[in-house]
């Protein structure tokens, strides 16, 4: 059976939305990550079989993003490529799915990118205001174009916001910092434990940033008007501290809540591109692998809870590798909210009742927290949420070549109530 | 080329394709069979309806051909020869049924002209699709009754800015004109011809199926208020004299043929068109103006010389290194292309640097419209910035445009050495160093080429292709291509100092340093050169290439060549000179560019002080005999050394790099036209008191020859000998 190896990756800093990536929509974003990673790998566009892409945000203009991306890109036309959206794993999605591809002996080599513009969620307006403003284009006479006009109401012109509707699970009807406080109460997490959890997210990331251990993984990029270059995440902040965390209020139940923008993940816009390919392709090539994937698992859960995902897929996940918690190295856990990553490490500790599966259940055991994200996560560096996935394997690999360690896990809740993680091994030269 | 292909329900098909040329031209004997066409279609009672298309990808008809111009030179042949088509596309307007010309590609001079002649015109949206009427480039205009039909349709007002530049526009734009009556994706052509002609037998006019056109009727009628013309015309004069000093004679011909017509009747106008050809045909600038259309089409093609072949089509990456205006300027050029760059730079500010420089020029090339905001994202699509040498293994060229140092430019090539792939062609687009200086390290320099492009490069149409001694066929084939598909007009020359149009400008420059010291009035300088027909003079060429830059090339020049290019001593002592405020650059004329900085002048002053010169005024003819004579001198050595292949390429290079007076042909033609024995003798007698303007042997021996051309046609010449040193 063929094998399927990451052969390299790269990404664009992390930028807040509505930052200096504004202007940069998603199939740019893409463009940028798969061109560099082209030259970086001294591959010509025409060595990419196939591209997936994970998006969430999915632009207006690209309905099928991943194929705006590998036309722009310069991927031969008669090459596929397509768009994959498993929310906040999306990232994952189109690694496993590449992987899946590359292994199936189908094509030799795929992109796999990660890719969102929060910046350019679109606005919309409500399905009563589309139908009066129908009404008027079909309208004929003056008369009945004045009576469609008088129909109009002031509250139809209020744009509904595409981000809300975005982070809100249709199915509880909860936002997603809802389940997360639902979380911190179930678990009894303390404002005061998210916080310090926070505020060591942007230390670690602080620290990473400056021994230039994102160096590797980060691309230069010169986004327009300004064109200046943007060479690191803007996220981490050195001067964060605990009495800055603790002056935000609550954002989510703003009376008695305990999830802050502060102990939250920012909304970001970025993008990762990975390279798969065949083992014996990428030799062929003379492509040092950086690693493969050696297990990876889905699982669902409480839309509720769905911050619990990463132990419900972890389990599944070691399952699928036959290899037990100890045996990883490093472990990169998405943090969404620190209260959701206080109660997925609760989580491990103590299964929850509804993970019934037995041979799941003998894989969880108390988290080694000396392993976990240490580099920061998505509080300090932000989450795009279709790169993340992406960006959480990138990072991953490269923190295991620079620790000469073999294993890692990688693994997101996901929106809408699931739990997405791939186990990754590092290939030495 | 005119050929009956089919007669059905009374439509009758002409397919236009020439078959012993690569493109329509419209010779005499075509013009012949096309009427003897149209004669025999008359005659036919079962066509009610023609349809002219061509069968020859990328070109409607390409114009006259121009080749039979050279026959044309007195002025009874060449009314004859506007008589002759005129009558034959008035014998086509008169079919008395209706003609549709189906337009794509190359619909140019009598190929508009032709169609101007038919019933309906509908363009398509190729990209190959150029309509215009650009004999005013030739020193010519439009003989065929492009000045009486064009007017006609479009109105006096549009029609003439567009035979005055000799503009060529795409389906779209003559269609917002109103040049054509639509324009529809070419794939449609035949079925739309078809639809036209059947509403046309039906209704009597096929005007129902085309949009009404955009000016609105009140501007049209203010448009055709003779006093509304006459000012048009006087408007067009000044700004022609203004911007051409009188040189060209065809625009202001164009604009006499307008004004005559204006109260002419319609057959009157056509004669007043032939007698206009007439006048132009015999000029000399029209002459030189077709021999340097000639030779820029010529040196589009590759030299046979070149014993390689690179499709330009197959060049699909490359990289620019350093991200400075002019290596911002090339990757923006590759990738307007469609060629993947790399823009290199060693810090990602630099790079940033020259980003925006490229965002710059897109955007305002969106906001004038000559790019859509699509094809703006084509281009950038192509561009990828970097800090490192990474993904270089497919680069088909790579080109330095780092700082002007060896030892930087040597490191560069070292490094690029390691990050690319055998194949890679290796430029550097130096213009003051040897390139085979640069490539003394190399391991491979037979990969190692010059490509010197002119600033700003995308506006320059000319790029001097350095070849050392040691650059294989292959790499330079590899060069070439990528000038061909850059369209820029590739010069082949030879590695020595400045190369050739750096080298040839030296003397001219440098001699007006001498005269600065020399003159009473050194403005009279500046006039002479810009009256010569040169863009600008000397002093304000200096001012703009900068005194520093100026400086260092005179220094440059002056280590290579010695005595006769060493520095007036003027240059030295300009060095004292402060800028007008800081930032600036120091200049050598005022504000307004009309006189001499005073802070120059009394630099000169102290100058002729302590030499003891005194102060002479020559005349304007003595000043060019000076500026322009060693320039022919410097050119006769660079031919003779064979860093230049042949003069016509010395002219080429000169007028498309410098802008040197086109209407003289170039430094060399014009040494012929005044007599290369004169100039030997001129510079002979100067040298006396000038040892510096001594003629070369070289010059001598042409003179004595009487022309540039190679001494035995039957010995074949290096393309390019060792360096000049």
């Amino acid at each position: 059976m063929p094998q399927a190896v990451i052969v390299g990756g790269v990404r664009t800093p992390f930028v807040k939305a509505g930052g200096e990536l504004n202007q940069v929509p998603a199939p740019e974003l893409g463009r940028l990550v798969v061109q560099e990673l082209l030259y970086r790998l001294d591959l010509l566009p025409s060595a990419v079989d196939e591209l997936i892409a994970g998006n969430v945000v999915s632009p207006v203009d690209s309905a099928n993003v991943a194929r705006v991306i590998a036309l722009r890109a310069g991927i031969p036309r008669e090459r596929i490529a397509h768009t994959v959206n498993r929310n906040c794993a999306s990232g994952f999605e189109s690694l496993t799915e590449a992987v899946a591809r590359v292994e199936s002996g189908a094509v030799k080599s795929v992109m796999a990118v990660g890719v969102d513009s929060m910046s350019n969620v679109p606005l919309l307006f409500r399905k009563q205001f589309g139908e009066k403003l129908l009404k008027l284009s079909q309208a004929k006479s003056f008369g009945q174009k004045l009576g469609s006009l008088s129909r109009f109401r002031f509250a139809d012109f209020a744009p509904v916001i595409g981000m809300k509707l975005g982070l809100t699970d249709p199915v509880s009807g909860m936002m997603m910092g809802d389940t997360a406080e639902k979380l911190a109460r179930e678990y009894q997490i303390g404002r005061d434990e998210q916080d310090q959890f926070a505020l060591q997210s942007h230390q670690k990331a602080v620290e990473a940033a400056k021994a230039g251990r994102f160096n590797e993984e980060v691309m230069t990029i010169y986004p327009p008007p300004a064109s200046d270059p943007i060479s690191a995440d803007i996220g981490p902040r050195e001067s964060q501290s605990l009495a800055a965390l603790a002056k935000l209020s609550p954002y989510f139940d703003r009376r008695w809540g305990s999830v802050t923008v502060g102990n939250a993940c920012g909304v970001t816009d970025g993008a990762v591109a990975l390279m798969i390919m065949e083992a014996e392709h990428a030799k062929s090539l003379n492509l040092q692998p950086l690693g493969r994937i050696r297990g990876s698992a889905y699982a669902g859960c409480d839309p509720a809870r769905m911050g619990l995902g990463p132990v419900y897929s972890t389990a599944r996940a070691l399952v699928d590798a036959n290899m037990s918690l100890d045996d990883i190295d490093l472990i990169e856990l998405n943090e969404a909210f620190a209260a959701q990553v206080l109660a997925c490490v609760r989580g491990f500790a103590n299964p929850p009742g509804d993970c019934t599966d037995a041979a799941c259940r003998a894989k969880l055991k108390p988290l080694d927290l000396t392993k976990l994200n240490v580099n920061g996560g998505a509080i300090a560096l932000g989450h795009p949420v279709g790169a993340t996935g992406a960006r959480l394997v990138l990072t991953l690999l490269h923190e295991l070549r620079r620790r000469d360690q073999r294993f890692g896990l990688a693994t997101a809740c996901i929106g809408g109530g699931q739990g997405g993680a791939v186990i990754v091994e590092r290939l030495a030269a | 080329m005119f050929q009956l292909i089919e007669n059905r329900d009374g439509i009758a098909r002409v397919s236009i394709n020439r078959h012993d040329k690569p493109v329509n031209a419209l010779s005499h004997q075509i013009m012949e069979q096309l009427r003897d066409l149209i004669d025999q279609i008359k005659a036919d009672r079962s066509i009610r309806g023609v349809i002219f298309q061509s069968t020859k990808p990328g070109v409607f008809i390409a114009g006259a051909d121009i080749t039979e111009f050279e026959n044309h030179t007195d002025t009874t042949a060449a009314t004859e020869v506007s008589r002759f088509g005129q009558d034959i596309f008035q014998k086509l307007e008169q079919i008395g049924i209706p003609t549709v010309a189906l337009i794509s590609g190359a619909c140019l001079g009598g190929g508009l002209e032709f169609a101007l002649a038919c019933t309906y015109r509908i363009a398509d949206d190729s990209e190959k699709t150029k309509i215009g009427l650009p004999e005013v480039q030739l020193g010519l205009l439009p003989g065929w009754g492009g000045t009486v039909r064009l007017p006609e349709k479009i109105g006096l007002i549009d029609a003439l800015p567009l035979i005055l530049s000799g503009q060529q526009l795409n389906g779209f734009q003559a269609r917002s004109r109103g040049i054509v009556q639509d324009t529809v994706p070419t794939e449609a052509l035949p079925t739309v011809g078809e639809k036209i002609l059947k509403t046309h037998f039906e209704y009597g006019s096929a005007d129902r199926l085309f949009r009404a056109p955009k000016k609105p009727g009140w501007r049209r009628a203010i448009e055709n208020l003779t006093a509304v013309q006459n000012y048009a015309l006087k408007k067009a004069e000044q700004e022609v004299l203004s911007k051409t000093h009188g040189h060209y004679p065809a625009p202001l011909a164009i604009i006499n043929v307008f004004r005559r017509g204006l109260k002419a009747s319609r057959a009157q106008r056509f004669s007043e068109e032939s007698q206009g050809v007439a006048l132009l045909a015999a000029s000399p600038v029209t002459r030189q103006c077709i021999r340097l259309f000639f030779l820029q089409e010529d040196a589009k093609k590759k030299p046979a010389e070149i014993a390689a072949d690179f499709d330009p089509k197959n060049l699909q990456q490359a990289a620019v290194l350093g991200a400075g205006a002019m290596g911002a300027g090339i990757a923006l050029l590759c990738a307007r292309k469609g060629i993947s760059t790399r823009l290199k730079d060693i810090k990602p500010e630099f790079v940033a640097r020259g980003v925006k420089t490229i965002r710059e020029l897109v955007q305002k090339d969106v906001q004038r419209k000559r790019l859509t905001e699509l094809e703006a994202t084509r281009v950038y699509d192509k561009l990828s910035p970097t800090t490192d040498y990474r993904g270089l293994q497919h680069a088909d060229v790579v080109i330095e445009a780092v700082l002007e140092e060896m030892s930087i430019k040597r490191r560069v090539f070292a490094e690029l050495e390691a990050a690319t792939s055998s194949e890679t062609v290796l430029a550097t687009n130096t213009s003051s160093l040897l390139v085979s200086e640069i490539a003394r390290d190399v391991a491979h320099p037979e990969r190692v080429v010059g490509l010197h492009f002119f600033n700003p490069p995308h506006q320059m149409p000319l790029v001097e292709l350095i070849r050392t001694p040691q650059t294989s066929d292959a790499a330079l084939a590899k060069a070439f291509a990528l000038v061909q598909r850059l369209g820029k007009t590739p010069v082949v020359v030879g590695d020595c100092a400045g190369f050739l149009v750096n080298r040839m400008l030296g003397p001219y420059m440098n001699e007006a340093g001498y005269l600065l010291a020399e003159v009473n009035d050194p403005l009279a300088m500046d006039r002479a050169a810009v009256q010569f027909g040169m863009p600008m003079g000397p002093l304000a060429l200096s001012d703009l290439v900068g005194l520093e830059v100026a400086a260092h090339v005179a220094a440059n020049l002056y280590a290579a060549y010695g005595e006769r290019m060493k520095p007036a001593a003027i240059w030295t002592r300009l060095k004292e000179l402060k800028p007008a405020s800081a930032g600036a650059k120091p200049k050598l004329l005022d504000k307004t560019g009309k006189a001499l900085n005073p802070a120059v002048t009394s630099i000169v002053n102290q100058l002729r002080r302590e030499t003891g010169a005194s102060a002479a005024q020559p005349s304007s003819d003595e000043i060019i005999e000076r500026l322009v004579y060693p320039v022919i001198n410097e050119g006769a050595l660079c031919l003779a050394e064979g860093i230049a292949r042949r003069s016509e390429d010395i002219d080429l290079a000169m007028v498309f790099g410098t802008g040197f007076a086109p209407f003289r042909g170039g430094p060399m033609q014009y040494g012929l036209t005044v007599g290369l024995n004169r100039v030997v003798e001129t510079l002979e007698r100067l040298s006396a008191k000038h040892p510096h303007l001594a003629p070369s042997q070289a010059l001598k021996d042409f003179a004595k020859a009487g022309s540039f051309a190679k001494r035995s046609a039957q010995e074949p010449e290096p393309l390019v000998a060792a360096g000049a040193q």
